[in-house]
């Protein structure tokens, strides 16, 4: 069964592949014929700052992209911490993939110990207190495998396909739109990151 | 192999997922633009670099001006001379361009100008949040707003043929949210415009506005603004829509993202209305408004930032002395304020809706019950800028001065644990700031920082002043050979110098204006320039500048670290990361408190390295005070 609306809000790092997450999704909904559109919002040109993407399939393009509380179907975190932050995006037993890879804040380093970066284990437990779809991908393990590590974000997406059937897309579809997008040199590793990521079970 | 066709180029009928900002350059390609000029500044950047990207192919000049004044008198001339031309910039770009700007109405353009422009309300990247829409009025220049990709292509072939036509500039204000959404664009044909080439100086009136001149070149400009108000009232670029399906609860007005918010909004509470959905935002199709408004007994006039439309509309039914409507703004609201500031989102306006119809806000949703740490943006690991504010701190605490700000990526400096450059008005403004603070303050050591970019955007005259007027402080310029905060955009100190820079084809021969050269022309006599990674150097040169008797410069050198090392990355020639010995280090963690490098973490009590983030500068050794250095260099290591 597949809905014919889709939400999907993607958050993270800048330079994690926030912007390709939703460019791959986006590209196979507008190969399966869907309308699309898609939202940025990031910062300045500097790292270390949260760079958030929102996806819309199947809406009204008269209509605003921007995933806004409680909408987002899927919630794809790149950065662990970054999965609490946008939490409050998730509808009512949306799913949420997150990248156990974690980037310390400033205020976490700086501080003398009275702001802390919370455990993967506080963060999935806080996470399934809001919905039983939580998976923890250790994405970063196994880009580090695969020998590049711009294929976190693909590795995410097929953990999400394996273990959802709301998305309006299919798996081929998703293919088709990474050969699309994506520089050819890195098709195939990133289809292999893909492959690696269907593996994932909830 | 044949080149495939840039997606920007294709023919008609085609459709493509495009950024707002590519679809103004889709809208340019249409339209047969053939000058194009700007200054960089989020949320435009991106269309520059397209142009530039695909300028041989397009048949679009582009070019990166120094500043935003000077790309409006690029793109405004050529256009008067007959080349249909495009000039953009942000929101405070107009700022710097409105001296020139507010005179484009005075003059006959057959070539057609559109001018876009990016306004920034959040702010995501700003360092206000001001509302544009009033240099329409101040400039007598009609002024158009979409509300999605598409729009913002057709809206800018809209622009050139009613430029061309009624020979006088047209204004598209777009916001952040619409350059930076990407949708399906339907594309159109390309025009062939056949303008002819010419100059004719004595044209309507010419183009020399003095007192003597100026009274018919106002009264064409005023002329001209009642044919867009005619074109506005005709129907123009306006849709009535009725949403829901219920009887309509209220009448709306509103334009670009806030229409677009508002369908979302409106959908998510099954409300039904009716809305009065605006392209031309100046002048107003009052005509139209005054009709929307007699059918509905309540109407919202809904727009982000300042109550442009709401001023204007009430002028309008107090003329007519319609009054059986009840007007919803923002001006005479309770929460004036809070409307006044940020964006409308969707969420918000659920809730402003839910309230006005007495609808239950149907959001539901659930926030982490975990203490989450703020994440302020930082500089890269590797930055020269850190480096330099560490050197300057050390300054600046010992001197007990004070340092002024500028616009960059070093404008972080301000934030801990450098506490450098505290006073910030715009691009520029740094020198003038330490000028007058030491007129205030004569015993006090005081410096300013500035970027490559901002020295030739706006801080020329500032340093010209200083030395003129004999200012004594200390300037230091952060070179990293590119306007960086703003994407890696090409400036006159770029040249071929830095690593990693994006080539385009325009640029790719262009030799470096010095900037240690102009600063002696001036009459600088004190310019020293030192590699930023070495925070000894830089101390000693800070503190034989502030030695002079006269204002001194030293200029720190790096090329952007983020572009560099994606270069190097790219090459497989990345230096290997350093790690922490911790047989050797004694948790002393100078390296963590006094530079805050993001790759240098705290695991458990101590400081570790994050080898994903290194980039193997070794700078950080330089703040730890133990002699043999526990921070070293990795021997093995593969990056991915
Ligand atoms: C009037 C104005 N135009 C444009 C901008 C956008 N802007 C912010 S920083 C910047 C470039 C800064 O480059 P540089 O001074 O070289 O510093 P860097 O970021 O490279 O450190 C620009 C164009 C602005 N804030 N104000
Ligand atoms: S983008 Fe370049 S200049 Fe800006 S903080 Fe990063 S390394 Fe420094």
């Amino acid at each position: 069964m597949t809905g014919k609306t889709l939400k999907v809000h993607v958050t993270g790092m800048g330079g994690q592949g926030i912007g390709s997450t939703t460019r791959v999704l986006a590209t196979a909904a507008k190969l399966a014929g869907l309308s699309v559109m898609t939202m940025e919002t990031h910062g300045l040109a500097q790292r270390g700052g949260v760079v958030v993407s929102d996806l819309a399939i199947g809406y009204d393009p008269t209509e605003s992209p921007q995933c806004t509380i409680g909408e987002a179907d899927v919630l794809i975190a790149l950065e662990a911490l970054e999965s609490l932050r946008s939490l409050p995006k998730l509808r009512e037993k949306g799913i949420i993939v997150v990248n156990t890879t974690t980037y310390q804040p400033l205020a976490v380093r700086h501080s003398k110990g009275e702001i802390k970066y919370p455990s993967l284990e506080e963060i999935e437990a806080d996470l399934k207190r809001v919905t039983p779809n939580v998976l923890m991908v250790p994405a970063q393990k196994d880009a580090q495998e695969l020998g590049v590590s711009r294929t976190m974000n693909m590795i995410l997406i097929g953990a999400l396909v394996a273990n959802t059937d709301i998305l309006p897309i299919s798996k081929e579809q998703i293919i088709d739109g990474m050969k699309a997008i994506l520089p050819p040199k890195y098709v195939d590793v990133n289809l292999r990151a893909f492959e690696k990521g269907l593996s994932y079970k909830l | 192999m044949a080149s495939k066709t840039h997606p920007l180029l294709m023919d008609a009928p085609y459709k493509e997922m495009l950024l707002g900002n590519d679809a103004f350059v889709r809208g340019m390609i249409e339209a047969g633009v053939k000058v194009s000029a700007a200054y960089p500044g989020s949320p435009t950047s991106e269309i520059g670099m397209r142009l530039a990207e695909i300028a041989d192919k397009s048949g679009i000049y582009f070019e990166f001006s120094t500043n935003e004044k000077v790309a409006t008198e690029v793109a405004a001339s050529a256009a008067i001379g007959g080349a249909p031309a495009v000039c953009f910039m942000k929101s405070v770009g107009l700022n710097v361009a409105a001296d020139s700007f507010v005179q484009l109405s005075l003059f006959t353009i057959p070539g057609g100008l559109v001018v876009i422009l990016g306004d920034d309300p959040g702010p995501h990247s700003s360092q206000n949040e001001q509302d544009n829409r009033h240099y329409a009025k101040i400039g007598h220049i009609p002024m158009l707003e979409p509300a999605n990709a598409q729009e913002a292509k057709d809206y800018v072939v809209f622009a050139m043929e009613q430029a061309q036509k009624w020979k006088m500039p047209v204004v598209i204000r777009s916001t952040t949210r619409i350059c930076h959404q990407t949708g399906l664009v339907e594309y159109g044909p390309k025009k062939e415009v056949n303008i002819e080439r010419g100059y004719d100086p004595e044209r309507d009136g010419g183009y020399v506005p003095l007192p003597a001149t100026l009274k018919p070149l106002k009264e064409k400009s005023l002329r001209n603004l009642k044919k867009w108000e005619d074109l506005a009232n005709s129907g123009a670029l306006l849709r009535e829509e009725k949403v829901g399906d219920g009887e309509p609860q209220i009448g709306i007005i509103t334009a670009g993202h806030a229409y677009a918010a508002t369908k979302a909004a409106l959908r998510k509470l099954e409300a039904s209305a009716n809305i009065l959905k605006l392209g031309i935002i100046y002048p107003l199709p009052m005509k139209k408004i005054v009709e929307f408004i007699k059918k509905n007994k309540t109407v919202k006039i809904l727009e982000e930032l300042d109550p442009f439309i709401e001023e204007l509309v009430k002028v309008e039914l107090y003329e007519q002395g319609v009054t059986g409507t009840k007007i919803i703004g923002k001006s005479k609201e309770e929460d004036y304020e809070d409307l006044m500031i940020s964006e409308y989102d969707t969420a918000r306006l659920v809730g402003m809706f839910s309230k006005l119809l007495n609808i239950p806000n149907p959001i539901r949703y659930h926030t982490s019950k975990l203490a989450i740490p703020r994440r302020s943006p930082v500089l890269c690991p590797g930055c020269g800028h850190r480096t330099a504010f560490h050197a300057a701190k050390i300054v600046m605490d010992k001197m007990k001065g004070y340092s002024m700000a500028d616009i960059g990526c070093y404008s972080l400096g301000y934030l801990d644990p450098h506490n450098q450059g505290t006073l910030l008005y715009s691009m520029g403004s740094g020198v003038p700031a330490s000028s007058g603070m030491k007129l205030a303050l004569p015993d006090t050591p005081i410096m300013s920082f500035v970027g490559d970019s901002t020295f030739f955007h706006a801080a020329m005259p500032g340093i010209v002043n200083a030395v003129f007027n004999k200012h004594k402080h200390v300037l230091m310029v952060m070179d990293n050979g590119i306007s960086a905060m703003t994407g890696h955009q090409p400036n006159p100190n770029t040249g071929k110098k830095s690593i990693g820079a994006p080539v385009f084809s325009k640029y790719k021969d262009t030799e470096t204006i010095s900037i240690d050269d102009t600063l002696k022309a001036w009459g600088v006599k004190f310019v020293k320039r030192i590699p930023a990674y070495n925070v000894a150097a830089l101390v000693e040169a800070l503190e034989e500048a502030f030695a002079q008797d006269e204002f001194a410069v030293v200029i720190q050198e790096e090329p952007c670290a983020l572009m560099r090392s994606r270069a190097e990355l790219r090459a497989g020639t990345l230096a290997n990361p350093y790690q922490i010995d911790h047989d050797i280090c004694r948790n002393i963690q100078n390296c963590l408190a006094d530079f805050a490098c993001p790759a240098i973490e705290k695991k458990g009590e101590k400081p570790q390295i994050n080898t994903d983030l290194c980039i193997g500068c070794g700078c950080c050794v330089q703040t730890c005070p133990l002699k043999v250095k526990p921070i070293k260099q990795m021997e093995e290591f593969s990056r991915i």
